[in-house]
This record gives C-alpha cells, sequence and structure tokens, in this order.
C-alpha cells in the first residue's frame, strides 16, 4: 500500500514537471511570435523612412544640379568670352604632359575662382569623398535648403550642396586645326544633400557623383589668324559651350560628414 | 480508490484549462504574426510600386500617371511650388579685369522643376500605405 501511494506520488510529479515544461515552451514560442511581429513592423517603418528620405534628397539633388546646369550657360558661359586664348592656354599647358591631378585641380581651380559665380569650395564644408578625385579638385558650391511636407503631413528639412569641379582623367587638351583652337577641360559635377526628419533626425545623405569615364567639358573655341592680321577679337573666344555630365547616385556615402540642419 | 479516482479527474480538469489558456495565446499570437506578415508584405509591395513610380520621375522618363497597379490605386499630383533657400550670397568673380562679369546665380529652371508627389493606396479599402514626393530631373 505504502509502495503504490509513493509510487501515485512520484506519477503526479511527473506529471507536473511535464506541464511546466511545456508551459514554459508554449510562452517561449508565443514571446517570439510577438517579437517577430514587432520586429517586421519595425522593419517595415525603417524601410519606409529610408524611401521618404531618398525621394526627397533626390528632390535636394535636382534642385542643386538645375541651379549648377542653368548658372553655367548663363554667367559662367558669359564670363568665359573674356578670357584671353593666351590665358586659356596656361590651363592647359600648365598641367604637364601627361597632366598631374594636382596642377588640373589647381588650374580648374583657377578658372572656377575667377569666373564661376558660386563660392570656392575652400570656403564650404564640402567633406573629400571616395567619389572625388585624390586631390581634391577645386571647384565651386552653392547651398540650398528646403523644408517639404513628407508622409503623415510631418516636415522634413533637406540641405543639398552641388557644384562643379575638375576630375583627374581624362587631360584637358588644346588643339589647334589650323583654322581654329579649341580648348576641352573635363569638369564633374557634384552634389550632396541630407535629409532630416520631423523630429530633427538625420534620415540619410545622397551622393550624386560624375564617374570618370564620362565627365563633362569646358570647351572654348578661338578663331586663328593670321599673324599679320591679330584684331583684338582674335584674342577671345567665338565660342563657350558647358556640359554638365549625368551622374549617379549613392545612398549614405560612408566619407561624407553631415552639417547642421538648415 | 475513489479518492485518488476524483484527484485525478481534477487534475486532469486544471490540466485541460492550462492547455487551453496557452493554446489560445498561441493561437492569437501567430494570427498576430499571420497578419503582421501580411501587412508587411502588402506595405513592401506598395513601396516598390512607391519607388518605381518616383524613379520613374526622378530619372527623366515622365511623370508617371494614376491608376490601379495589382491590388493598389496609385495617385500622381504634380505642381511647380519647390521653393528652396540658399545658404549664404553668391560669389563674386573678378574675370581678371575682363568685363561684362557677371555673378548671377540662374536660378529659374530649379523653380520650374515638376514637384511630384505619388501616394499608394489599397484598393480594397482606400487605405493609404505609401507616399512620396520627388522632383523630375532639370
Amino acid at each position: 500500500m505504502e509502495r503504490l501511494r509513493l509510487l501515485h506520488k512520484a506519477q503526479r510529479g511527473q506529471a507536473l514537471l511535464g506541464a511546466l515544461i511545456v508551459v514554459v515552451i508554449l510562452g517561449v514560442l508565443t514571446a517570439s511570435l510577438t517579437t517577430l511581429a514587432i520586429e517586421g513592423q519595425q522593419a517595415g517603418t525603417v524601410a519606409r523612412d529610408q524611401l521618404t528620405a531618398q525621394s526627397i534628397a533626390e528632390t535636394g539633388i535636382n534642385a542643386g544640379l538645375a541651379t549648377v546646369q542653368a548658372t553655367s550657360q548663363n554667367a559662367f558661359t558669359n564670363n568665359l568670352f573674356t578670357v584671353t586664348k593666351s590665358y586659356a592656354q596656361t590651363w592647359v599647358t600648365g598641367v604637364g604632359s601627361p597632366c598631374s591631378a594636382s596642377s588640373v585641380a589647381y588650374n580648374i581651380g583657377d578658372m572656377f575662382y575667377h569666373y564661376f559665380p558660386f563660392t570656392p569650395s575652400a570656403g564650404q564644408p564640402i567633406i573629400n569623398t571616395i567619389q572625388r578625385s585624390s586631390p581634391p579638385a577645386s571647384g565651386n558650391w552653392i547651398r540650398l535648403w528646403d523644408a517639404v511636407a513628407g508622409p503623415g503631413g510631418q516636415t522634413y528639412t533637406w540641405e543639398v550642396q552641388a557644384g562643379i569641379e575638375g576630375v583627374g582623367s581624362p587631360c584637358p587638351t588644346w588643339n589647334d586645326n589650323g583654322s581654329q583652337t579649341i580648348m576641352m577641360y573635363p569638369i564633374g559635377a557634384y552634389a550632396f544633400a541630407w535629409v532630416w526628419g520631423p523630429q530633427g533626425q538625420v534620415l540619410g545623405e545622397m551622393t550624386e557623383y560624375t564617374p570618370s569615364a564620362t565627365p563633362g567639358y569646358v570647351v572654348m573655341t578661338y578663331t586663328d589668324c593670321p599673324a599679320y592680321y591679330q584684331p583684338s577679337t582674335c584674342n577671345y573666344p567665338t565660342a563657350v559651350q558647358v556640359a554638365i555630365p549625368a551622374g549617379e547616385l549613392l545612398w549614405d556615402d560612408p566619407n561624407v560628414s553631415t552639417p547642421t540642419e538648415p | 480508490m475513489k479518492r485518488r479516482r476524483g484527484s485525478t479527474l481534477i487534475e486532469a480538469l486544471m490540466a485541460a484549462v492550462i492547455v487551453a489558456v496557452i493554446g489560445g495565446l498561441v493561437v492569437i499570437a501567430l494570427a498576430e504574426a499571420g497578419q503582421a506578415g501580411q501587412r508587411a508584405m502588402v506595405a513592401a509591395q506598395a513601396r516598390r510600386v512607391l519607388q518605381q513610380e518616383l524613379e520613374q520621375a526622378r530619372s527623366g522618363r515622365g511623370v508617371p500617371t494614376s491608376g490601379t497597379t495589382g491590388p493598389f490605386t496609385v495617385t500622381v499630383t504634380t505642381s511647380t511650388n519647390i521653393q528652396p533657400a540658399m545658404i549664404g550670397g553668391p560669389w563674386t568673380p573678378d574675370c581678371y579685369g575682363g568685363s561684362p562679369c557677371s555673378n548671377g546665380i540662374t536660378t529659374s529652371t530649379m523653380y520650374a522643376l515638376t514637384y511630384v508627389k505619388v501616394v499608394v493606396s489599397y484598393t480594397a479599402d482606400g487605405t493609404v500605405v505609401a507616399s512620396g514626393t520627388t522632383t523630375t530631373p532639370p
């Protein structure tokens, strides 16, 4: 009788232990499923925020590059018509053969400093990035910002820093074909856009850069005049073209630091 | 023997209650996870649709049109109200004494950019699942 009682007691203990194990396992399963659902929701929110930030950054980049292009076609082009042939030649011959990146940066920096109405890069908080030539070329930059309505009617802020720079390759050329001389100076267009969320948090940065294989150009054409006839018009360009190249986009360039929110 | 049988019945009932409660919680958790998964899938689909539409506008392939795509209704509106402000003033180049020398910054093309707003909603109930804005390229 005593043995039977002890046997029942042992069986009850085993059942309790088994029940406890089942409860713990089911509890862990429930908690895991709940966590999974919460994490899924958070991942969705992050993906949505990134899409929001990217599309707003693209707005800033488009605005910045529109200003770069239009200013290049107007003030910059008009100003370049005042460059004498001999001075333009020094921009090309002074870079060496083959050209050195630092000389190209110095000479294109001289061109922009004296003829382009954006602020020279020395006065701008632009960070050297992996997409830009090394050493960094001198360029001129503009800063723009705006506040726009985003998802939920909340206000998002963007800033863009956009400009043109020299590129390390290919080298600039000075080509005299006997009737006219054409200078071609390769350039790149760059833009960095940051986006801040409604609480002032940085949502991300987007870079648009010129790939080295497809640069744009400053093209200046001078008419050759015979030695016995050298009117002053022979010293100035008969045509100036500034072609801004298409760019590629990069999200969150790791080498770009964030400015303070405008 | 009778007492033992009664005790076993109570234990069985208690076990059934515990299993029912825990089982209920598991079913609820499974249902929530299933719904969350479905919502995530719909939201991801909506984001893909939104991304395609925004990319079309941004890359210069034209402003997308409103319509339906799968289970979603896409509404596209456009405006030209982009009004960014400049930080700092223009640089004044000197043209090495050449004249005329302009420091004019042309902003007219920036203000003329087409601002594109895309709203993706779930056609079945009209819920907005994704929205975004961008501009056409210069």
